[in-house]
């Protein structure tokens, strides 16, 4: 899992439900620009990366853009307050929007039969 | 004459012979007809008058049948037909008329008189014409003539009695006074209708001033054929800093600054003419500065000319508040907007936190129910902040429709009321299967339909909550979605009222969640309609069914 998300308290509770649900986050970043740096020192790449659409610096559609063409079997989950970028996001390639606030456990669901399908 | 209205019979009598026909609206026109219905009663037992005097004094009672006396009754009915073409509202010919017949009646008894003996024709001579001058002309003239006629008629009388060359020359003199006659009447009623018409014009021209002067914007008075300004109100100076006179004869489109169409700006007049609305632009004061002014304008009835009446309204103010409140509006939407995001991230730390809360396995009953309750909370305050931020669209944004596919938005509302709503029973039977339903919708229909969900589980007093969607096709355009609860139901004075709360307390509809209005507006937006029935006909305390119309999709 990778997190991209401006709010430090999210980061924290996605980082720790997520572990509850037996999943590990191997990075975190709070805008587009520091994500893509991030990615590149990764070694082991993320399978999915739950993305947040108004950062600053880069945006969440332009970073989805950005990492989908270096990375295009990356599964990229857009959670975002801003439902006026529903369609713009899976345009730019993300396989889910999902408005904040959420149940976590649809995120996991939907997390889980994304992952599924790639394999 | 015209306001010949008093008390007394006799007037009222006379007021009631002379009125003019109704179809005569003219003021100067009726004030001519009724002066020759005036006339005519007069000249018509004048007529008579003449007829007796001439039969008894001047003929024994044997001779009263004597040729001329048809000639004579035929005038006085010739003088009847005039009255009433007069009272019909035939006022024109029936002046045409009067002068043929009075050329007739002197050219008569002129001949007539030239016939008769020196002391006849002395009587004659001098009394009809006297009469007739004292009937069709002001008193000064009448008297003037009166004297020159009864000088004329007995010199001719006395010195030439019975000569036939002289009887010729009283033919000639009669067709002389006959000429003389006609030419002063007519410029006689020349005067007067001149007279009329300049009161008339004056009276127009005074009430148009009036109502000119009284208008609030600049309003000029411009000339199509040059595009000059005739005239203006005075409400062009503390506006434009012109005096009025200033003004005069200035080219109009000069005035006129950023119309930036060269076209436009050269035929300006002719398109205000035209009623084309010009809207709002800068206008030029006299010290060179600029002023919005909206213009409009309208041909105007002019003497001889063809003018517009330009009204320019003064927009600075108007446009400064618009100008603020849009800022205003901007501003304020974008502390939504931010607040919005921020509230919404922050409380989607707390559901999450609440949520892996709920997952601990050791948690007492007392203790998971008091993390849903504050879970459920939370859930509300993020449906506050969205609700506010779609009544702020709604407002301002217009919605691009397209072809949905309404099992897809029902699915998730369910899903998300269930959750939103733990440890209450919800049954829902839903009878659309995906692809079945297509409407025109767009991203509110999700909300449309949680809104419809929510309302149906918060208005309800049942342990188990049950909602049956049903649909049906409606004709061949719509579809009729229902969404059929079993809650506390809807009044008959409150039908058509829920759905109008957002016009009536914009505050409750936030307190309530999305509200039934909003659902109502979106569904004016989509082109359908909404409106609620009882589940059980005329019993609303058994529930309510909501039914929505939507157009179909493709």
């Amino acid at each position: 899992m990778f997190i991209i998300d401006d709010e430090p308290s999210i980061h924290i509770i996605y980082e720790k439900i997520f572990a509850r649900y037996g999943h590990t986050v191997v990075g975190k970043a709070y805008d587009g620009d520091e994500a893509i740096k991030i990615f590149e020192t990764l070694k082991e790449k993320p399978q999915v990366v739950i993305m947040d659409h108004r950062m600053p610096a880069l945006n969440g559609i332009q970073t989805t853009q950005i990492l989908l063409k270096h990375y295009p079997d990356l599964i990229i989950i857009f959670v975002s307050a801003d439902v006026s970028v529903r369609h713009s996001s899976v345009d730019s390639g993300a396989m889910l929007f999902i408005e904040k606030p959420f149940e976590f456990s649809d995120l996991m669901q939907s997390i889980d039969k994304l992952v599924e399908g790639k394999d | 004459m015209e306001k010949m209205t008093s008390d007394n019979p006799v007037a009222k009598f006379v007021d009631w012979l002379t009125r003019p026909h109704d179809s005569i609206v003219d003021t100067g026109q009726r004030n001519q007809s009724r002066l020759l219905a005036a006339i005519y009663l007069l000249l018509i037992p004048l007529g008579l008058i003449v007829i007796v005097i001439q039969r008894i004094i001047y003929n024994n009672i044997t001779e009263f049948m004597d040729p001329y006396l048809f000639l004579e009754v035929g005038i006085v009915v010739c003088f009847l037909i005039g009255y009433f073409l007069n009272r019909l509202g035939q006022y024109i010919p029936a002046i045409v008329y009067s002068l043929i017949t009075l050329t007739i009646v002197i050219f008569l008894l002129t001949y007539s008189v030239a016939n008769s003996s020196g002391s006849e024709k002395f009587l004659m001579y001098l009394v009809i014409p006297v009469m007739i001058a004292f009937v069709f002309l002001p008193l000064p003239i009448a008297i003037v003539f009166a004297a020159f006629v009864t000088v004329m008629a007995v010199g001719f009388a006395w010195v030439v009695p019975g000569v036939p060359l002289t009887e010729s020359v009283f033919v000639i003199f009669g067709y002389l006074v006959v000429v003389f006659m006609v030419i002063i009447i007519m410029t006689y009623y020349q005067n007067e209708l001149s007279n009329l018409r300049r009161m008339e014009i004056a009276e127009k021209e005074a009430r148009f001033r009036t109502i000119f002067e009284g208008i609030p914007d600049v309003s000029l008075v411009v000339n199509t054929r040059n595009g000059k300004v005739f005239t203006t109100n005075n409400t062009v100076t503390p506006v434009l800093g012109y005096s009025m006179d200033g003004i005069k004869g200035k080219k109009f489109p000069k005035l006129l600054e950023n119309i930036e169409d060269k076209d436009t700006h050269k035929n300006i007049v002719s398109l205000i003419a035209k009623g084309t609305d010009i809207g709002t632009v800068d206008v030029k004061k006299k010290d060179g500065s600029l002023i919005p002014m909206d213009i409009r304008g309208a041909p105007l009835p002019w003497e001889n000319e063809d003018m517009i009446l330009v009204i320019m309204r003064d927009m600075t103010e108007r446009k400064r508040s618009r100008e603020n409140l849009m800022a205003e509006k901007q501003r304020a939407e974008l502390y939504l907007d931010v607040m919005g995001h921020d509230v919404t991230n922050q409380n989607q730390a707390i559901v999450t936190t609440l949520g892996m809360l709920l997952l601990d396995e050791n948690l007492t009953a007392m203790q998971r129910d008091d993390l849903r309750l504050a879970q459920k909370q939370s859930w509300t305050i993020s449906n506050l902040v969205k609700n506010v931020k779609r009544i702020t669209q709604l407002n301002s944004e217009s919605i691009e429709l397209r072809d949905v596919d309404a099992a897809i938005p029902l699915k998730d509302a369910i899903k998300k009321v269930k959750s939103a709503n733990p440890g209450t029973r919800i049954r829902i039977n839903n009878s659309i299967k995906e692809g079945e339903v297509m409407i025109k919708a767009d991203d509110m229909l999700f909300t449309v339909f949680s809104a419809l969900l929510e309302n149906a589980i918060k208005f309800n007093r049942n342990q188990v909550i049950e909602i049956d969607i049903r649909h049906y096709p409606e004709g061949k355009k719509k579809w009729r979605l229902e969404f059929v609860d079993n809650g506390t139901g809807v009044s008959d004075e409150f039908k058509e009222l829920i759905f109008k709360r957002l016009e009536i307390d914009a505050k409750s509809l936030i307190s309530t969640g999305l509200g039934l209005a909003m659902v109502d507006r979106v569904m004016k937006l989509y082109g359908g309609k909404i409106w609620v029935e009882d589940r059980v006909e005329g019993d609303h305390t058994k529930g309510s069914d909501f039914v929505l119309l939507f157009k179909k999709g493709e």
